[in-house]
């Protein structure tokens, strides 16, 4: 075998440990040492030459290691550690594909080789080719035939299914895969859980119910052991639901509900399943019993039952709710008094039971559509008269806290608070929560500091009324006269700064409540305090995962602020943790392939995609890529070498627009108005479509464009270029007409979409002008129409252009504000804004020049 | 008032108001995917009825013969859920489904000082089998309890007899 030459096996070992020992140990420098040590002794030794690569590859001499890579694959080899040595290498390099290479090089070298196909199909798993892994799988099975590598090949073949966009196909591979799996039932081959779940995974797959269900009916639903216990049970009704036999699956439903009475999505589906009946049964022949009144008796008595038991139960409390909820979602309004009562009533009753639980407000939310408006005020009335209060009208414990609090939630998402639509009132009533929070400071001291404050719900309360009214002066300032003017503006800052002192205070004393770190973040942002929200920010400890779907509260605000070291943090944290998920996420997938988690295995593609293909990182790494070359790059041969490190390729840009993900999380901050909401998801849309406009114009016209480079690149490359900058302008011109109200957007909201700031200036035009400019010198010099082309209009154009950018951005230097006494919500972010798009527009001219 | 149900790689996108919480932990992609992929049925999550996720349970089984076992990995409950017995009937799975691989017990690791979490297990039936020296990094190291609760394959009880001394975490098995 090719590297080993006589050597016995356990001396290679022996020597070889060394250098995996540095590698592991994080010290690459005395593994190349190692390494170097073992090859003067045996020179041929692949593994050492590999285990070598690695190390220069992770001391960043990728020249070298790739040179040492390319030689030992050149010569080949199918030696099993100096393949997994080359698979960790291209793994680091980004290259997955070349596993694929090596593998089935060595394949032909020994093409019965179990651990080596059994290798290739882990590859093709890398890089999701799943024809190779079928083949591949099929060829493990000829060779042993052993289960796991025959639904290997099954779940290759669903995979195959899973991606194609042709119906046909899908069908045709389905059945295959069914096929395959009726063929080992037949010969009696089935032997595990994961096997039956798979078969039952395909079966939903092509929605043959009837089948599926004659499996859990039949000997192989034995083989499903390790599931929970209402697994099978939920697998039968959704089969039944689905072959429309809603009698049988009602059934199943309510005996779930009686086994495991708080386990609430038993209540969803039995709900669901009971309004597909009676819309079936709705002209059914007369005698036939009313599946209406016969579950509102059932879910009556589940509520009574639990009554009984000392209400320990949640769920049965709002069965009846969840009913009435779906006959309204139905049409069925009418219906609604008739069996499930008074909802107003059954609301009261759960607050009664359970107001003095923090979660009482989320578990209601769902339901209060239903209470008709008229009765929305006297509902109030009772959950307050619940509480009991002191001569100073302060709650009188934590449970009671927590009912008055129930009480405000309600009062604000039914808009029944008692002030006047004012900034002055609805700063008093918002100071009114201040000082029930500061009353009610001494119930909550004796709590561990890992848990949120009973009180401190009052402090948010209270904040999101004071963005509120700051959303109502921004408005009052912009439409009043000068000295009206000065009286609300100074409203406002005392207002902001009252927040910011007030929220600071809840973190110190709670440093658990990520709630009041994200609104004092926003705060912040707000007056373009960057230092000071970032500090906030460091205090919420966002990692991993968090990076992608928190990114949208601090990251590229830095950036337009231009506080580019902390952007550049950011950034550079972003960045690291997608690249990682890059090179990671396959490994669980192998797993899967490996534990028999099959069914597992789409969701996790899926999920793979999602992260790879989230905007948020693309706009990071666009946006790092021109903080990099604006900011690094102080001669033209540091530019070069820039531009190399960061391999942008214009003229084969391929970024996928339509397959761009919106992964942020925006319900993390918590909202009692459900008009809100509702806006925060038009919201989310909208800023999600600008955002990818942004981006796209970024990649096209910005980065793309400074990365040109008229010695290597044709002049039509820099055409295109300019063609499509010319296409973005439209598209943010377009946006320009669509803005928001910046005071209109939830605090809880999305920050307003960037492109709006961006498309106020020239920012663009500056740059295809100087774009044009250029490719007309290189026309005049280099290319073909000769210096007689030339005309020193060029440049005055681009002075002219230039003039106006700079005559828009100058004033903006005036009206930043410095005094904390004149903070005002959104006063600075703007200048700052068009500030750094100045600067950033004047880099890049220099640059593309 | 809770949908229980299994985790899926999705619920990681709208996890945050349960792992903004300092004392959660929040891991690299790796980890819950390869729980995902190894031990999914121990991998569940408490869902609201507004599809907030309140809270979940990660575990896998592991060991050999008499210490084949289920372990809690993590177990966490978003603050404003506690208290709600979330993370008993989140136990109460991991133990059912470590009944149905006949292990011999489960065990978890906690901080010494975490008392809050030490008597809800205690009350679960779970005993203190044994300290682990630094078990948990920080400044200064902390040390941990291994909990310990038999199932029913473990007719004698033999894994839940507590050990007298306390171990080094590479003693650990």
């Amino acid at each position: 075998m090719a590297g080993k030459s006589h050597v016995d096996d356990s001396v290679i070992e022996r020597r070889l440990r060394p250098i995996y020992d540095w590698l592991d140990n994080g010290n690459n420098k005395k593994a190349v040492q190692e390494a170097d040590k073992v090859l003067r002794k045996q020179p041929n030794l692949h593994c050492a030459s590999v285990l070598k690569a690695l190390a220069l590859l992770r001391l960043g001499r990728n020249k070298e290691s790739t040179e040492i890579v390319n030689n030992v694959v050149s010569e080949g080899t199918s030696d099993d550690a100096t393949l997994q040595a080359l698979t960790i290498c291209y793994r680091e390099m980004h290259q997955p594909h070349l596993i694929c290479s090596i593998y089935e090089n060595a394949l032909k070298l020994d093409p019965t080789n179990e651990d080596i196909i059994s290798h290739l199909f882990m590859a093709y798993v890398r890089v999701g080719n799943y024809k190779k892994q079928q083949v591949t799988a099929m060829m493990l099975y000829k060779l042993k035939p052993k289960n796991p590598y025959y639904f290997w090949a099954i779940m290759s073949i669903v995979m195959q299914a899973h991606t194609t966009k042709d119906s046909v196909s899908r069908k045709v591979s389905l059945q295959l895969a069914e096929r395959m799996i009726l063929k080992f039932v037949n010969e009696d081959k089935i032997d595990s859980e994961a096997e039956v779940l798979t078969y039952l995974y395909i079966l939903e797959l092509e929605e043959k119910y009837e089948d599926a269900l004659a499996v859990l009916d039949g000997p192989l639903a034995r083989r499903i052991v390790q599931k929970m216990q209402n697994f099978m049970p939920l697998k039968r009704a959704l089969y039944n639901t689905k072959l429309n036999k809603f009698d049988s699956a009602s059934i199943i439903y309510m005996d779930l509900i009686l086994e495991q009475p708080d386990n609430w999505q038993h209540y969803v589906f039995f709900v669901d399943t009971i309004l597909s009946m009676y819309k079936r049964h709705v002209n059914a022949p007369e005698g036939k019993a009313d599946p209406l009144q016969e579950a509102s008796q059932f879910l009556t008595n589940a509520r009574e039952k639990n009554i009984s038991l000392g209400g320990e139960n949640r769920s049965p409390f709002l069965g009846l709710l969840q009913f009435a909820l779906k006959l309204k979602e139905e049409g069925l309004h009418e219906k609604i008094e008739l069996v499930c009562g008074n909802v107003t009533d059954l609301l009261f009753d759960y607050i009664k039971h359970i107001g003095s639980k923090m979660c009482c407000y989320t578990d209601i939310v769902n339901f209060l559509p239903l209470v008709p408006k008229e009765e929305t005020s006297t509902l109030l009335e009772r959950v307050f008269n619940l509480v009991e209060k002191d001569a100073n009208g302060v709650p009188v414990s934590i449970n009671h806290i927590f009912m008055h609090q129930i009480g405000l939630q309600l009062q604000r998402a039914f808009g029944k608070e008692d002030f006047t639509e004012t900034a002055e009132d609805i700063v008093k009533f918002a100071d009114r929560l201040v000082h029930f929070y500061q009353e009610t400071s001494q119930f909550c001291a004796h709590m561990a500091t890992t848990d949120i404050k009973p009180n401190d719900t009052y402090l948010i309360l209270a904040s999101h009324y004071y963005f509120e009214a700051l959303s109502h002066l921004v408005t009052k300032i912009s439409s009043s006269s000068n000295e009206e003017q000065k009286e609300f503006s100074s409203f406002a800052s005392n207002t902001l700064v009252k927040l910011c002192c007030l929220l600071e205070h809840g973190i110190e004393i709670c440093k658990a409540n990520y709630h009041l770190k994200l609104l004092l973040i926003k705060a912040y942002n707000l007056i373009g305090a960057t230092s000071a929200s970032y500090d906030v920010y460091e205090r919420l400890d966002m990692k991993q995962i968090q990076v992608d779907t928190l990114g949208h509260i601090m990251s590229l605000q830095s950036l337009d602020t231009g506080h580019y070291s902390c952007a550049s943090t950011i950034f550079s944290t972003t960045l690291k943790f997608f690249m990682a998920n890059y090179k990671d996420t396959s490994d669980p997938l192998i797993m899967a392939y490996k534990f028999g988690s099959l069914c597992r295995i789409p969701e996790c593609v899926e999920f793979r995609e999602r992260l790879n293909n989230s905007l948020h990182f693309a706009t990071v790494t666009a946006e790092q890529m021109i903080l990099e070359l604006t900011s690094k790059g102080n001669s033209k041969a540091e530019l070069e070498e820039l531009m190399e490190q960061l391999d942008v390729d214009p003229a084969n840009e391929k970024t996928v627009w339509d397959d761009l993900w919106d992964n942020r999380d925006l319900d993390v901050m918590v909202s009692w108005k459900p008009g809100d909401k509702k806006i925060i998801e038009e919201l989310k849309k909208e800023t999600f479509s600008d955002d990818v406009t942004l981006l796209n114009s970024m990649v096209n016209g910005t980065v793309n464009g400074a990365c040109e480079d008229e010695t290597s690149l044709p002049a039509t490359v820099m055409k295109d270029l300019i063609d499509s900058l010319s296409l973005q302008i439209q598209d943010c011109d377009s946006t320009k007409k669509r803005t928001r109200e910046i005071s209109q957007i939830p605090i809880q909201g999305p920050d307003l979409a960037r492109i709006h700031l961006y498309a106020k200036g020239n920012h663009h035009k500056c740059i295809l002008k100087h774009a044009e400019a250029v490719l007309r010198i290189y026309n005049c010099t280099v290319g073909s129409e000769g210096l007689d082309a030339w005309s020193s209009d060029v440049i005055k154009g681009l002075n002219e252009v230039f003039d106006q950018e700079l005559s828009f951005v100058l004033p903006h230097l005036d009206t930043l504000q410095v005094l904390p006494s004149s903070a005002l919500p959104w006063l600075n972010t703007q200048p700052l804004g068009h500030i750094s798009h100045f600067l950033q527009t004047v880099s890049l001219i220099l640059i593309l020049f | 008032m809770t949908t229980l149900r299994p985790f899926r790689c999705e619920d990681m996108f709208h996890f945050n108001n349960v792992n903004l919480d300092p004392l959660t932990e929040t891991y690299g992609l790796l980890f819950y995917l390869q729980y995902l992929a190894h031990w999914p049925e121990y991998f569940q999550v408490a869902e609201s009825p507004s599809g907030v996720i309140m809270g979940y349970i990660m575990g896998k089984a592991e060991g050999l013969s008499e210490n084949w076992h289920g372990h809690v990995t993590a177990l966490t409950v978003a603050p404003e859920y506690r208290r709600l017995g979330l993370a008993k009937q989140l136990m109460a799975i991991l133990e059912d489904i470590s009944e149905k691989k006949r292990c011999f017990f489960v065990d978890l690791f906690v901080r010494v000082s975490n008392s809050v979490a030490i008597s809800m297990y205690k009350k679960l039936g779970y005993i203190i089998y044994r300290t682990v020296l630094q078990y948990y990094s920080g400044d200064p190291d902390e040390d941990a309890y291994d909990m310990r609760k038999a199932l029913s394959r473990d007719i004698q009880k033999k894994s839940v007899i507590p050990l007298t001394h306390p171990v080094r975490p590479e003693d650990i098995e």
